[in-house]
């Protein structure tokens, strides 16, 4: 493998987790560094698989079925539209303002 | 009761479909097995009202219109109805009200279901034992303290609870097959693209499939059929747009051309439990006494099942969840609307998601971030086609495969929570299945010491559905008597 898996360290669960938007607490990045030490310990495994190289690379498996690409006509039609004719899925939204999305001011 | 008999009732009018749909209700109202996270009960009388209406006006059930005419189902909470809470048992979507019913369930309403509610489960479906939902643990239906496995708990203990007939789950690496397998119920994932998942929330979509969970294997082969075939609003879904699958479940297998493959590596070396290899030993033998012929083969790469998928699968679901920004549906806190910054704002939001959840995103992240992704995303995907490769060699001979589900049967809550690892262990002999696309089942074999149930899995080439459960249901109804013994004995 061209890193060394299995050393993941606390400032690299904080890294990740900051790459991820996601907010940990101290006790979270000792728990989450530990286990995933143990999974990623355990992925090596993968690097004893012979994957050849060049013209004998294995090509990835990015999904289990030869999908071609489905086209469609490009047609609009109604979906979710309520009686009042607004779509209903800015009813899901938490904050809605004048029929848009309403957020707090962070920029 | 199976569906069919069901229907013989209402033509006989001895049951009407609002009583039935009561009796389901009142008996989901009553539970305390926390498998129902929403119940629909208006939303389920108003339609059980219209089938009576329906079954006044026609004199007898429309079997060939309405296949699951008035038959009271529930529903994964991972599956949209327009205007039905769906939660995916996550804070994150505690109070999401989608504006679209997803395909699968619009199939079966279309075809006469009635759906009483919403399921609870592992929390956006990952987990093995159902101890992850936001709302609390699943009850295992007969052996309480025990876990009903998962992540589609909710879905087998309603079915053997009965507080639903049927319901609905969804399986990413065993979440259908180890609690039918655990909780003693017939649970069926579809090969890769039979059920449109238009209106499924995505865990990882590569190997996300919805399937049926039942208690004969005759009704999974009755609701699949309803729900299979091409989707235009899912890409995904096969261009067929109808399988002959009830027809082909209720032949009787052509047992001495029958070629049952046992993989040499789903044996005690993969941890397997005397008991499970016992009652998997015993099925193989009946097999082979109805003129069966049993093939070693062997699945060499077996082994990186877990690796492949715990890559796979949580790089999918860190992308996949990258939706949950707290800004066009979901939860958003207070903390939020005080974030300094953008990021700042998304990490309040996304403060709602449970720890397993987190951890997974994290992994994922990890790897597909840049460094990471060649050694772990990729190299995973690699291996991830030599084990297809191997289920291919593997059926050039034999027809279906036999394995047990689970190493072991039910354990107790609290027992592997601390160690994320062993539970993903546990699920070794079902995560393959989906990392080929194949179709899958579990149907009950027999049962331990304690009386807890153990499930035999069947899988068969892509599209080999109709075939699995004709061999399915030949093995169920021999066994039927012993697998109620076993049952009744564990619950007295």
């Amino acid at each position: 493998m061209s890193q060394a898996p299995g050393k993941i360290d606390e400032d690299l669960t904080r890294k990740v987790a900051e790459l991820a938007r996601l907010e940990v607490s101290d006790a979270e990045v000792k728990l989450f560094t530990s286990q995933l030490g143990d999974i990623l310990s355990y992925i090596t495994q993968l690097s004893e698989v012979d994957v050849g190289t060049g013209d004998r690379e294995i090509q990835p498996l990015i999904q289990p079925i030869e999908l071609s690409t489905p086209l469609r006509q490009d047609v609009a039609r109604a979906f979710g539209v309520d009686e009042q004719g607004n779509p209903r899925v800015m009813k899901s939204a938490p904050e809605v303002m004048d029929g848009g999305y309403q957020v707090p001011p962070v920029l | 009761m199976k569906i069919s008999e069901i229907h013989d009732a209402f033509d006989q009018k001895t049951l009407s479909v609002l009583q039935i749909t009561q009796q389901y209700l009142a008996a989901a109202q009553a539970s305390k097995h926390n498998a129902f996270l929403t119940i629909c009960d208006q939303r389920a009388l108003d339609q059980a009202r219209k089938a009576d209406q329906v079954l006044a006006r026609e004199g007898k059930v429309p079997r060939e219109k309405l296949p699951l005419f008035g038959i009271p189902l529930a529903i994964k909470d991972l599956l949209t109805i327009e205007g039905v809470r769906t939660t995916c048992a996550s804070k994150m979507l505690e109070n999401y009200v989608p504006p679209y019913t997803s395909t699968a369930v619009a199939r079966l309403e279309a075809a006469g279901a009635i759906t009483l509610g919403k399921l609870n489960m592992d929390e956006f479906a990952m987990g093995g034992s159902n101890e992850n939902s936001a709302f609390g643990p699943v009850e295992h239906p007969t052996h309480p303290g025990y876990v009903p496995g998962g992540s589609s708990g909710g879905s087998a203990t309603a079915v053997k609870a009965k507080l639903c007939f049927a319901s609905l789950g969804t399986d990413t690496g065993g979440s259908i097959r180890l609690p039918a397998s655990y909780c003693g119920v017939v649970g069926m994932k579809p090969t890769y693209g039979m059920i449109s998942r238009f209106g499924l929330v995505a865990f990882a979509s590569s190997l996300d499939q919805v399937g049926p969970m039942t208690e004969t294997v005759e009704d999974a082969a009755r609701l699949l059929e309803v729900m299979a075939g091409n989707d235009p609003l899912d890409s995904t879904t096969t261009p067929t747009k109808n399988f002959p699958i009830l027809s082909e479940a209720m032949k009787e297998p052509n047992w001495s051309g029958l070629r049952i493959g046992i993989p040499q590596e789903y044996t005690s070396k993969g941890g397997l439990t005397p008991e499970v290899d016992r009652a998997i030993q015993k099925s193989l033998k009946w097999f082979e006494a109805q003129g069966a012929k049993l093939v070693p083969v062997s699945l060499p790469h077996t082994k990186y099942a877990v690796s492949i998928y715990y890559i796979v699968a949580v790089s999918e679901a860190s992308s996949n969840l990258s939706r949950m920004d707290g800004v066009r549906f979901g939860v958003r806190n207070k903390d939020a609307d005080q974030a300094p910054n953008l990021a700042g704002f998304y990490k309040k939001v996304r403060s709602g998601f449970g720890p397993e959840v987190k951890r997974r995103i994290i992994l994922g992240t990890f790897a597909l971030s840049s460094g990471y992704y060649d050694a772990y995303y990729k190299r995973a995907c690699q291996v991830r086609r030599l084990v297809k490769n191997d289920f291919d060699q593997a059926f050039t001979q034999c027809d279906v495969i036999a394995a047990p589900v689970s190493q072991s049967t039910a354990f107790k809550r609290g027992e592997k929570l601390s160690d994320p690892l062993a539970m993903y262990l546990n699920d070794i002999f079902t995560i393959p299945a989906n990392l080929a696309g194949l179709p899958a089942l579990s149907v009950p074999c027999g049962a331990d010491s304690r009386g807890l149930s153990i499930g035999l899995q069947l899988m068969g080439p892509q599209y080999s559905d109709g075939k699995l459960l004709s061999v399915a249901r030949a093995f169920e109804v021999a066994h039927s008597a012993d697998t109620a013994t076993a049952q009744s004995g564990a619950r007295s």
